[in-house]
């Protein structure tokens, strides 16, 4: 089974992923950008799903200090965020996510389907 | 479910069909006790003149709204959150007591929907 890292603050959003995800794949949830760097360190997950709020560092932090660990360089990151502002997409992109999902999430399948292109992307 | 233009349904339905009532249940749970703890901070926030610390905390108000539908408190978080980040307080008191407002008014709804079968 892959491994998926969760890095998202709000619970409820937390159980909702948790929810969709985790007859596919073994999830490790993180509630801040803290907790993840440490613990993705030792889960070394296929793909990180990572909210772009976070209360202590936000994503792009985050997925600063994911490319700048050896060990993690590689593992695609899907940024989860509650802004659909013009431009977002192209950000994200830039910053080096792999991909970008809006929430709520109103069609699990979009979420299912990026989350397995990125992992047969890496796969290739 | 309520004739409340302020609820969406349709998230609830959107819930129950990815995780049955059991989802529905615990998401309602977990947004009944979250909210208010952020609904505190955001009154934190404003007291202490911290436009960070509202920003910070209306946001996943917006986002836990979202899930359960409840599309009044998802719009006036979303207005506190942007004038927050635009640095504009000037609107924000009055909002957060809206918002609070908002909250009280659907929260029996949610707790209703928390106990259906």
């Amino acid at each position: 089974m892959k491994r998926i890292a969760l890095v998202e603050d709000n619970p409820d959003n937390r159980l909702f992923f948790r929810t969709i995800l985790s007859e596919r794949y073994e999830v490790a949830e993180y509630g801040n950008g803290e907790d993840a760097c440490k613990g993705l360190q030792e889960q070394k997950p296929d793909l990180v799903l990572l909210d772009i709020s976070l209360p202590d560092m936000d994503g792009m932090e985050v997925l600063r200090r994911i490319r700048a660990d050896a060990t993690l360089k590689d593992t695609p990151a899907i940024a989860l965020t509650a802004s659909d502002a013009l431009g977002d997409r192209e950000k994200f992109l830039a910053a080096g996510f792999a991909d970008y999902i809006t929430k709520p999430i109103l069609d699990e399948t979009i979420l299912l389907e990026a989350i397995e292109h990125c992992l047969n992307r890496r796969g290739a | 479910m309520s004739e409340d233009n302020s609820w969406d349904g349709a998230a609830i339905t959107r819930l129950e069909r990815i995780g049955g009532r059991k989802l529905v249940r615990e998401m309602l749970a977990i947004v009944l006790e979250y909210v208010p703890k952020k609904l505190e901070a955001a009154r934190d926030g404003e007291r202490a003149g911290d436009l960070d610390a509202i920003q910070h905390a209306v946001h996943p108000i917006r986002s836990s709204a979202a899930n359960v539908g409840a599309r009044g408190v998802q719009e006036l978080a979303s207005r506190i959150e942007r004038l927050a980040i635009d640095k504009q307080p000037g609107q924000i008191p009055a909002l957060l007591r809206e918002l609070e407002a908002a909250f009280t008014r659907i929260q029996p709804l949610l707790e209703r929907e928390m106990d259906l079968p």
